[in-house]
């Protein structure tokens, strides 16, 4: 006979407000298999874990039922103080009143009505669950890091500080990311190579940091403590542990006028190049899209001229294996595709203001490259179509952000800022020139932020206009920008040279496969998502698998280097143990009745299911059998639903459990 | 029923626990309300749901059902939802050739960020559910259809000289000791042969209809040593689907394929191949009957079929009420079946009970539900199961609507292709949805 | 082809040279108007801003009587006409509860089933390839900004007709007829429309600033598909000009006119003769 134990919780009032408790915790007491039932204000707090605890002695209870809220938020708090009450923590059971009761019925009867029947259900269950012991794996402590710009170096260096290896894998040739394109980053001015530099030779240069750079995550196996990736080397056509990094073959390459996307298309390049001066590796890439030799095979004079012999037309995309305990991804971010057209389906167009159409119509991080001192036009500001320097420059906020019509519904949260930033900027270049800035709000809640902000309007002169722009047409080499003023009640025409706009945040491209790859999930805008967004905000629910920066949700610099060492203290809280606990509420088949038809083995996502043979102590050869593999099950249950005997079964939600759970709610 | 005297339908959700069970959190945590009607029962993943699961849900009085998981390609396990999927899409067919109400059960993908979407399908489904009223048709004798009476084909001789050729043949493979036993036809019934005078037992005539294969499960058959079996190429379907389910080595049996005229059974009326294709060796030979096309093409239902899917799903429900009405659990159905070979069948187990072993209507309907849905791309369509019913009950129906299933749905037949995976157990991504919302 | 026609009340009675030319030009091009039996004023801009059931039920008389006509297309001239019928012809097709009050309402079955065609639509049927067939005299003399109005592309999801900010559908036919056509930036700018009487300095005003953009970008000429947009710029070209001081001689054409004149066909029979601005 069980002895259950079921203790309601008022959650404050959240709970309590909606659901009778009292009439509850009467009703609950007269369930087969309740020993004893009672309600309390915050059975989370100490006092309430203080309380259960108390009962499963008193009781001698040996399963423990908590109606309060999703399991997702306590089962792990309650299974630690069940076990400290020397009940086995598999017996305790989470019945789910607040979000799936309390917080979403209002009328009273009837969510206590529910509330009575989601307890039973928990009960039913908690009647049968097996006392489980966790399975302990081994831990490889080192770290994958995806993506090596701010947020990803932050991370590596962190988490190689701590004594452990990481691999560190970044797509493009050089690690950086978006800002080591940013001229000077708010709210100090600091240049922002300066400051990202000395962190990225840092990386190049740490004993326990491999870079894979130009390379790409391919395949993503195991579990937490025990990854295997398969990393896609792709070919660079130089090899770089030859290369010196002299730059005769970048000199010498006839085809220098392919579009830069380091300059996101403001400045050229060779076909042979090292994306900027500072990057790392420092090492160039052949563009194989462009290069004669590689397309017709011709050319091929970077290869005659190199001194060391590094160029190596032959080179082939190489896979290569790592084995980790950790990931943490931090693959940032890349601006709204504004376009010509508009497209709402693969949200790419904007289709107005004539982006694409106007040469001098450009986007903000192509304005950081014109302003930077290391850009396509050395910090001089010259405008794309006719290199003449800019008297009046339109910045227009909201671009493609905030916008239920065509764009995105989010703020993304940086360009206020950034805007404020090109404004400062701009004045400081072009001192008399005018800076003026359509906006709808101002969003600058950071430390410094607001002061940033008044600064760019009363000592730089920026005009501000809060308002949207309707339209930008052209009308003798100037572009007519006509927008309103709401603030004063009047249209506004502003004749500018240059126009910037702030494009709206977004994840970077191929976001969605990676996240597949790693199990983990991610919202209709491709931000990955968290674990809990206020409380567990760089994990996933991939165990193993962290996230940080800007692919998780907009952010500027500051909180990408914040959130990046969190997810590098979760990754050094994971490969602290000795050994990793597995949850034990895994997969089994009973192999007396197992007719090996091995439809399990077929179904099973994770290959944790083996051919294997039924012998007696003495080695005879009894029959064949499924078996499971505990390191490798991962307790989805689709074994148990393909075996026709139902010979599979999976604990802490086996046949049994399920058939009474549904049986219950006669 | 409320104090308004307004029904209250009873709706069980099974929902995965890393997307649907967090997207009606979400709901919660974003105080979106909904009605009180649903009862969710968290599984790890939709892949962990059987099909017992959604019938015993409307066994015990559920008057709608929800299955919900991740969206395809975001299950937490990677793949639990497409093989849930796929059983989805065969167990549908199944239901609607039962006659189940299908505007009772529901599927849908629900992200662990579709709060609102949860709060939606709910709302809707509660209120769609209060309309058609509570589930009352359910294995409900109500109408007064009767199943159609399927067409026999003519019966015809089989090729002259085949006996002789089969007798020849099994005296040279017992008398040089390549095989122990012949299992073959008699004139009687099936016979073992062990020793090769004894070969003129062994019949070929068009009284052969049963299919043998199915006495390679037995362990007394097993025992007598390396077999000899004399199949048609109905029954060496079963070879094949029984090799790909690592039940028989091929090597450890030698397989006489006779070429068949038609046994003047209803199965005969839709066969394609007359001759054995994977046989060790073939004995006489037929008139080729030109093949509509490749063999996983043509339909196989019958016109016996599509008239029992051209009745309302009531009238279907009270067809089978009749049937199975005669059922009496003597499952000689599952003994005579070569593809049900588990040792402890489904029906013995008793913890849970997953299906009533009770010869009521509600027993007989679980095990033919579940008999039904374990051949899902496996029946090969022999009917022995109909022929040995002593309640004469039309099994071989329900099996082809299935088969039918497969067949339009993954372009399978059981049994037929040796490089094929099995059905279930397998996935495809472009798997139709356009019943999942 | 045969479509059925809703002229409106600016096709009936002040802008009948639209009519007048559209006709001619149709003919030509063998397609077959027939005028919608009965048909009563689409509410314009008045109903909307009175009352949103009127709003509907204008329209929806109309729609009611063109599918009693039989007519699975209906071409409506006159952008606001069309704009308040492809709004409640949406409306109407979307939503059953809305077809049952209309129809009460209007006291005749209306479904929402007869798709609302501008001018420009009409030719993009008719098609390019047979308006090049056709041509007799290319239109060498033209310089031509295409001037679009408020209403023809917007609101976007309710026309879904061209590109709502910058659209090119009458550039194409006319390249393909011989004339030339600028790149200009008043194409889809207001140009005072209903408020000729009640507010004129509006209407010149806006109507001036679309004048000299078109002339500022090098055309000799507008070609429009608005009867409204015609009478603000034709009629009040002259009040235009004495107001601001400045001589403009832009001639506006009906769409319907210069591919009349390509096909041939006389001034005098496309109404050209009784525009306010001749060709200078």
């Amino acid at each position: 006979m069980s002895r259950i134990g079921v203790f309601i919780c008022w959650c404050g009032e959240n709970i309590a407000r909606t659901v009778d408790v009292d009439a509850l915790a009467q009703e609950v007491s007269k369930f087969p298999g309740v020993r004893c039932a009672m309600n309390y204000k915050y059975v989370c707090s100490d006092p309430g874990q203080a309380l259960v605890r108390e009962k499963i002695a008193a009781e001698k209870l040996d399963a423990v039922v908590i109606a309060s809220c999703s399991p997702h938020m306590h089962l792990k708090t309650f299974r630690r103080a069940a076990q400290l009450a020397g009940l086995n923590p598999y017996k305790v059971e989470m019945a789910n009143i607040r979000e799936h009761c309390s917080w979403v019925h209002h009328d009273r009867a009837k969510a206590t009505a529910k509330a009575a029947s989601l307890i039973r259900l928990s009960v039913e269950k908690a009647r049968l669950d097996h006392e489980l012991q966790p399975i302990r794996v081994p831990v490889t402590r080192r770290a994958l890091v995806i993506g090596g710009g701010v947020a990803g170096i932050q991370a590596a260096l962190d988490i190689a500080d701590a004594g452990y290896e990481v691999v560190m894998v970044e797509r493009e040739p050089s690690i950086g990311g978006k800002m080591a394109g940013l001229s000077e980053t708010f709210p100090t001015l600091d240049c922002s190579q300066c400051i990202l530099t000395p962190r990225m030779v840092e990386v190049g240069q740490h004993p326990r940091i491999k870079l894979y750079s130009y390379s790409e995550v391919e395949r993503v196996e195991g579990y937490i403590g025990n990854f295997t990736i398969t990393i896609r080397q792709k070919a660079r056509y130089v090899d770089i542990s030859k290369c010196t990094g002299c730059g005769d073959c970048w000199s010498v390459c006839p085809l220098k006028r392919n579009k830069s996307e380091f300059d996101y298309g403001m400045g050229v390049r060779a076909s042979i190049y090292v994306p900027f001066p500072q990057a790392v590796p420092a090492r160039p890439v052949i563009d194989a899209k462009t290069c004669a030799k590689i397309i017709r095979n011709g050319c091929g004079l970077c290869e005659k001229k190199c001194k060391a012999g590094a160029i190596n037309f032959q080179d082939t995309d190489k896979l290569v294996e790592e084995k980790v305990g950790a990931v943490v991804v931090a693959t940032g971010y890349k601006l709204y595709d504004i376009g010509e057209k508009q497209d709402k389906a693969s949200l790419a167009g904007y289709g107005e203001y004539g982006y694409g159409q106007y040469k001098d119509v450009i986007d903000s991080l192509q304005f950081e490259r014109l302003l930077s001192a290391s850009g396509p036009t050395n910090g001089v500001l010259k405008r794309p179509s006719d290199g003449a320097e800019p008297k009046n420059v339109v910045f227009i906020s909201c671009v493609g952000s905030r916008d239920n019509a065509k764009g995105l519904p989010y703020c993304s949260k940086i360009c206020c800022m950034y805007t404020a930033k090109h404004a400062m900027l701009y004045k400081h270049k072009v001192h008399d020139g005018q800076a003026h800035v359509f906006y709808m709000d101002i969003r600058a809640g950071g430390k410094g932020y607001e002061e940033f902000v008044r600064r760019a309007i009363e000592q730089d002169g920026a005009k501000y206009y809060r308002g949207r722009v309707s339209k930008i047409t052209q009308e003798d080499g100037k572009l007519v920008v006509r927008g309103a003023d709401t603030l004063a009640g009047v249209p506004i025409t502003v004749e500018a040279d240059l126009v910037v706009l702030a494009a709206a945040m977004r994840p970077a491209d191929g976001v969605a496969e990676l996240a597949q790859k790693l199990n983990v999930g991610y919202d209709e805008f491709g931000f990955l998502l968290e674990s809990h967004p206020k409380l567990r905000p760089v994990e996933t629910n991939a165990a193993g698998v962290f996230v940080c920066g800007a692919c998780q949700a907009p952010k500027d610099i500051p909180e990408s280097v914040a959130q990046a060492s969190a997810a590098a203290s979760k990754v050094a809280v994971t490969f602290a143990a000795d050994e990793l606990m597995r949850e034990p509420e895994i997969a089994g088949i009973n192999e007396q009745t197992c007719v090996a038809c091995y439809a399990c083995l077929r179904a099973c996502p994770y290959h944790a299911i083996e051919q294997a043979e039924v012998r007696t102590p003495r080695g005879v050869f009894v029959k064949h059998t499924a078996r499971v593999n505990p390191g490798l099950c991962m307790g989805c249950g689709t074994c148990v639903a393909v075996c026709p005997s139902k010979s599979a079964d999976l604990e802490g939600f086996t046949e049994q459990q399920i058939y009474a759970m549904v049986e219950s709610l006669v | 029923m409320n104090e308004a005297g307004q029904f209250e339908p009873k709706i069980v959700a099974y929902v995965c626990n890393w997307c649907t069970y967090l997207g009606a959190d979400l709901a919660g945590t974003t105080r979106l309300e909904y009605p009180p009607n649903v009862r969710i029962i968290r599984l790890p993943c939709t892949g962990r749901i059987d099909f017992n699961l959604i019938v015993k849900a409307f066994e015990i009085g559920a008057d709608a059902v929800l299955v919900s998981g991740c969206h395809p390609g975001d299950c937490h396990y990677t793949a639990g939802n497409y093989h849930a999927r796929r059983r989805w899409i065969l167990f549908r067919e199944l239901l609607e050739a039962l006659g189940f109400e299908m505007e009772r059960i529901h599927f849908t993908w629900i992200s662990a960020a579709e709060g609102r979407k949860w709060q939606q399908v709910v709302t809707e489904i509660t209120e769609q559910t209060r309309k058609l009223g509570p589930y009352k048709n359910l294995y409900a004798d109500t109408g007064n259809g009767s199943l159609p009476i399927p067409e026999a084909a003519p019966a015809v001789d089989q090729p002259a000289g085949s006996e002789g050729s089969l007798r020849q043949r099994c005296h040279q493979l017992l008398a040089d000791g390549t095989v122990k036993v012949v299992i073959g036809y008699g004139t009687g019934g099936p016979v073992c042969v062990t020793k090769p005078a004894d070969v003129g037992r062994l019949v070929w005539n068009n009284q052969c209809s049963s299919n043998l294969t199915t006495y390679l499960k037995r362990q007394e058959v097993r025992k007598l040593g390396r077999a000899a079996i004399v199949v048609k190429v109905c029954d060496e379907r079963a070879l094949v689907v029984l090799e790909k389910e690592s039940q028989l080595d091929r090597k450890d049996l030698h397989v006489m394929g006779m070429a068949c005229n038609g046994m003047g059974q209803p199965k005969c009326a839709t066969c394609d191949v007359r001759v054995p294709r994977f046989a060790d060796e073939v004995i006489g030979e037929v008139a080729s009957v030109p093949l509509a096309g490749p063999p996983n093409a043509a339909p196989r239902g019958g016109a016996a079929l599509e008239v029992l899917l051209a009745k309302s799903p009531a009238e279907r429900m009270a067809c089978w009420a009749r049937e199975f009405e005669r059922c009496v659990k003597c499952y000689a159905c599952r003994q005579v079946c070569p593809l049900c070979y588990c040792e402890r069948c489904i029906v013995e187990k008793n913890r849970p009970t997953v299906i009533d072993p009770s010869p009521t209507v509600k027993g007989n309907f679980a095990w033919h539900i579940t008999r039904a849905f374990h051949l899902a791309g496996r029946c090969i369509g022999c009917d022995e199961c109909t022929r040995a019913c002593p309640a004469g009950i039309d099994l071989r129906l329900l099996n082809l609507s299935l088969a039918k299933a497969a067949e339009e749905h993954f372009g399978y037949r059981a049994g037929i292709n040796r490089d094929v995976e099995p059905l279930i157990g397998a996935y495809s991504l472009q798997d139709k949805e356009n019943f999942i919302r | 082809m045969n479509i059925g026609y809703y002229p409106g009340c600016a096709l009936h009675g002040s802008s009948d040279d639209y009519e007048e030319s559209l006709r001619a030009c149709l003919r030509a091009l063998d397609v077959q108007l027939q005028e919608i039996d009965e048909w009563i004023c689409c509410g314009a801009t008045a109903a909307h801003a009175l009352n949103q059931k009127l709003s509907t039920a204008l329209p929806a008389r109309n729609l009611a009587l063109a599918e009693r006509g039989g007519f699975g297309e209906m071409l409506a001239p006159c952008p606001m006409c069309s704009m308040q019928l492809i709004k409640a012809q949406k409306a109407l097709a979307g939503n059953e509860g809305l077809r049952r009050e209309m129809s009460g309402i209007v006291e005749l079955e209306v479904r929402g089933t007869t798709r609302v065609l501008n001018l420009i639509q009409v030719f993009e049927q008719v098609g390019l390839d047979r308006l090049k067939a056709a041509l007799k005299s290319p239109l060498k003399s033209l310089s031509a900004a295409c001037y679009y109005g408020c209403l023809l592309t917007r609101p976007p999801d309710v026309v879904e007709f061209d590109d709502c900010e910058q659209p090119r559908s009458m550039e194409a036919f006319l390249t393909a007829l011989g004339a030339k056509t600028v790149d200009w930036s008043y194409r889809t700018e207001c140009c005072g429309g209903g408020m000729t009487l009640a507010s004129e300095e509006t209407v010149l005003d806006l109507s001036h600033k679309i004048l000299s953009n078109a002339a500022a970008h090098g055309a000799n000429c507008l070609v429009v598909a608005c009867p409204m947009c015609h009478v603000n710029l034709d009629m009040k070209q002259p009040d235009i000009e004495r107001r601001y001081g400045v001589r403009h001689g832009l001639v506006i054409y009906y769409l319907s006119d210069v591919v009349g004149m390509a096909l041939g066909l006389p001034e005098s029979a496309l109404g050209i003769n009784r525009h306010f601005v001749g060709k200078a």
